[in-house]
């Protein structure tokens, strides 16, 4: 019941932050203008539409996923809010599901919006019904599932500033990061110990952009989403038995 | 006699700046809050009173030393079950009303939904927040914030109540009222663990006290046995001529308007007395003498105090 309190907390923090009003409404009137921008006059089409859309959606959603775990930890003890939480029989293992399970739930609001929207969208402008659209959004969520963990388990012993650049680093070798990129990275010493961080710890998020397939009106295959679902599952549970451990030892 | 809390020689250092240095906050603070008492940790500002409790709820690890309450592990949620906690100065979820954040905190508690209702309605009234329940917690004062804080503490019907400052930020009412609410809470059955620098609240609740200074504990036990000056007895008489001197030599006679305050030892009192009606004064008051805790506290800390 602890962990479904704090989730619910964080609900009601979470609606009531800007961000995610300012984000969500600059993503939906990209969406709304995006058609009838000039370059669409000259023939492109659906396609590009969903795939500009899909691109924003999943920026949109990332930068949700940072803005709103980066402060879950840092803003209740610099608030003490957290003491009259953590004194009571809450875990702080159990604190940081909540937290987590909160924000996934607004993530996942949020991201059921924008899909919604660019179904919309499209039928409006194109006439067609993209149900894959909320393949892409399923697979943005799963990626921003995985960043919030991320975030979180900074969160648990670095300011807010820290982790919003750690946060959009991980973003940027996750989307860069291949199997060319770890093989070229040769050598002993610091090298060896990135190439070993980047194999192993590092997820690679470009395995959930699925936009171009959904553009293009391809079926993402149920089993590659569910590897998907789980990839993302293996690496959260790993950062947020981490920041458990982290936030366990810490002093507040 | 079941023992609430148990405190053995917690020591507690800070690293503090750039250069790590070590700032020592407690050092070898051993006490014990036997169950259905109220103890009472004093001390100036700095003195380690917020560290001492911080360690016994389990936010601050001590560097050696251990905390049991009931005997186990103050890490164990089911210990936490058992205790309410109200930090110095609470803090809580702004934009939630009362009523919903009493009901979020008795959430952390498994308490049902029935319960929980009953109970958020009966500590607010309790604390005589009925008519805030649904004013935003951001709207409340300092005082309201401290009796919403106390109320959230008893939302488990604790068995240990540890209470940092909580008279803190009250008006002198507020002040009173704080002191008639953990005066009832003991009268049920609570065991309580006060930090505070008001005396007057420690001298009117607390059964035993710990004075700190500079993280040490140095003075601990019953309230009546620190007030103590070992034997001493104050002899009020009235009527005496300016003249009168006693046949015993009492250790201090002072003269107040007409009256003669006589202070000897134990042993002279009867004398004394016999030698003050013998001369035709009258027995006004004879009564132990004590400190009280101000001078004690004074006494003890003096100008040794630090802030920080």
């Amino acid at each position: 019941m602890a962990v479904k309190a704090i989730a619910g907390n964080v609900i009601r923090e979470a609606i009531r932050q800007k961000i995610i009003y300012v984000t969500v409404l600059f993503a939906l009137l990209l969406f709304a203008i995006e058609p009838i921008l000039p370059s669409f006059k000259v023939g492109l089409k659906i396609q590009l539409f969903q795939d500009i859309a899909l691109g924003v959606a999943y920026i949109a959603i990332a930068i949700l996923a940072i803005a709103l775990s980066v402060n879950q930890v840092p803003g209740e003890i610099e608030k003490r809010t957290i003491y009259n939480v953590l004194s009571k029989p809450v875990r702080r293992g159990d604190f940081l599901v909540g937290k987590y399970l909160g924000i996934l739930a607004v993530l996942t609001a949020c991201a059921a919006l924008m899909g919604i929207a660019i179904f919309g969208f499209s039928f409006a402008y194109f006439g067609r019904l993209s149900y894959g659209v909320f393949q892409g959004m399923l697979t943005a969520t799963f990626e921003a599932a995985l960043i919030s963990a991320f975030a979180l388990l900074i969160s648990t012993f670095a300011s807010p500033t820290v982790n919003v650049f750690t946060c959009l680093l991980f973003y940027f070798v996750g989307h860069v990061k291949n199997d060319a990129l770890v093989a070229a990275l040769q050598g002993d010493g610091a090298i060896r110990l990135v190439r070993i961080v980047l194999k192993y710890f590092l997820p690679s998020l470009e395995n959930f952009n699925v936009n171009e397939a959904v553009a293009r009106g391809l079926v993402v295959k149920p089993l590659f989403l569910l590897e998907l679902l789980l990839y993302a599952i293996a690496f959260s549970a790993t950062f947020l038995v981490v920041a458990s451990v982290t936030l366990r030892r810490k002093e507040i | 006699m079941d023992i609430a809390l148990e405190l053995e020689h917690l020591s507690k250092s800070y690293k503090v700046g750039w250069r790590k240095t070590e700032r020592t906050a407690v050092v070898d603070v051993s006490l014990t809050v036997p169950a259905g008492t109220v103890f009472g940790l004093l001390g100036p500002n700095g003195a380690g009173k917020t560290t001492t409790i911080k360690m016994a709820v389990g936010f601050l690890h001590p560097d050696s030393g251990s905390v049991h309450i009931f005997g186990q592990e103050t890490l164990d949620p089911k210990v936490r079950a058992r205790i309410g906690f109200l930090p110095e100065s609470p803090y809580f979820y702004p934009h939630l009303t009362a009523g919903k954040a009493l009901d979020f905190y008795a959430r952390l508690f498994g308490i049902e939904r029935a319960v929980r209702r009953e109970r958020v309605k009966r500590l607010l009234e309790m604390v005589g927040l009925s008519d805030a329940v649904k004013l935003p917690l951001n709207k409340f004062s300092k005082g309201m914030l401290q009796r919403f804080g106390i109320a959230q503490a008893l939302v488990n019907d604790p068995e240990l109540l540890i209470v940092d400052e909580p008279a803190s930020g009250l008006d002198p009412i507020g002040q009173v009222e704080m002191r008639k609410l953990l005066n009832s809470l003991n009268e049920e059955g609570k065991s309580i663990l006060l930090s505070s620098h008001y005396l007057s609240e420690v001298e009117n609740i607390c059964h035993e006290v710990a004075v700190l200074n500079k993280g040490k504990v140095i003075a601990r036990g019953k309230i009546e046995d620190l007030l103590d000056t070992g034997g001493a007895y104050s002899v009020m008489a009235s009527g005496l001529p300016k003249s009168w001197r006693p046949v015993e030599p009492p250790a201090r006679q002072e003269r107040l308007n007409g009256t003669v305050r006589l202070t000897v030892e134990k042993k002279y009192v009867g004398s004394l007395i016999a030698n003050v009606q013998s001369s035709g004064g009258l027995i006004e008051d004879v009564r132990k003498v004590t400190k009280t805790l101000e001078e004690l506290f004074v006494d003890l800390v003096g100008g040794d105090a630090s802030g920080g």
